[in-house]
């Protein structure tokens, strides 16, 4: 190697070569480039009608929902609409109410009253 | 999955709220509302009064019972007209019906076969009977009171 000058010459070529490398620094691509390119990826292979669904629900918070769902289903329990509710009207069930009714009824039967 | 305790509890309210399907349509007047009443029911919500008043209640139902479909058609039409008018307007005719109960019994027929030509009457016809001579030979100066009364609550307005 100390009688080859072209020897020589490829070795300092070589190692200069090697310090380069050695002394280059990749650059960090970070996790958020990673996920990125995994969501891609994954995007890739589904259908366009799940990336409306995603982006509309990536818009949507529910927190306020939740506290509003619940209210509306107590109030659905506490007042459950007319139509649906058998119970409703019911006979009267007081003694004293069932009896002013039954006066009533019998009073009308002789005292016809509302237009002809 | 964190959606899961909402739905049960829309599922809950729902099935609380709307899960009693009517098993068949229940009429709304009170007529209809006490002849559907079941007789253990009825037993229940009457046991509790006085035996004389208890007597007269079951009395009045079975009345009731017996009457027929068209009989009972009419009795909830009067029932309805009855309910639209004021409290003040539905005291009176209780009153009324009190006061005529009140008169001898001729006199109580009298009254009662008047009231069913009134009823028939137009307004003007009503006002006509009333101030006429013949209403005055017929009837003394309580029952016309009486007859006034009536027209009054038939002329009465709706709520």
């Amino acid at each position: 190697m100390e009688h080859c000058a072209a020897c020589q010459e490829l070795r300092s070529a070589q190692r200069l070569v090697w310090d380069s490398l050695d002394s280059w620094e990749a650059s960090d691509t970070g996790w958020e480039f990673n996920q990125r390119l995994q969501e891609r990826l994954r995007q890739e292979g589904r259908p366009a009608w799940m990336d409306s669904v995603s982006t509309w629900r990536e818009g949507i918070s529910w927190k306020p929902a939740v506290p509003l769902a619940a209210a509306l289903a107590l109030w659905l329990m506490v007042f459950p609409p007319n139509g649906f509710n058998s119970s409703k009207p019911s006979a009267p069930q007081q003694p004293d109410q069932l009896e002013k009714v039954l006066e009533d009824v019998q009073m009308l039967q002789q005292l016809p009253l509302g237009r002809r | 999955m964190r959606l899961l305790p909402l739905a049960a509890l829309f599922t809950l309210a729902f099935s609380l709220s709307f899960g009693q399907a009517p098993s068949a349509p229940r009429s709304n007047n009170a007529v209809e509302r006490l002849r559907a009443m079941p007789p253990d029911e009825r037993r229940k919500a009457l046991e509790k009064l006085p035996p004389d008043r208890r007597k007269q209640a079951e009395a009045r139902m079975e009345e009731l019972d017996r009457m027929s479909p068209e009989e009972r058609g009419e009795l909830a039409r009067r029932y309805d007209s009855f309910q639209r008018l004021s409290a003040a307007d539905q005291e009176k005719a209780r009153k009324l019906f009190r006061d005529l109960n009140d008169l001898p019994g001729d006199r109580r027929e009298a009254l009662r076969l008047a009231i069913g030509h009134i009823h028939e009457m137009s307004s003007a016809e009503r006002t006509g009977f009333l101030g006429s001579a013949e209403a005055r030979s017929r009837y003394n100066r309580k029952e016309r009171t009486l007859l006034q009364d009536y027209v009054a609550l038939l002329e009465a307005p709706s709520r």
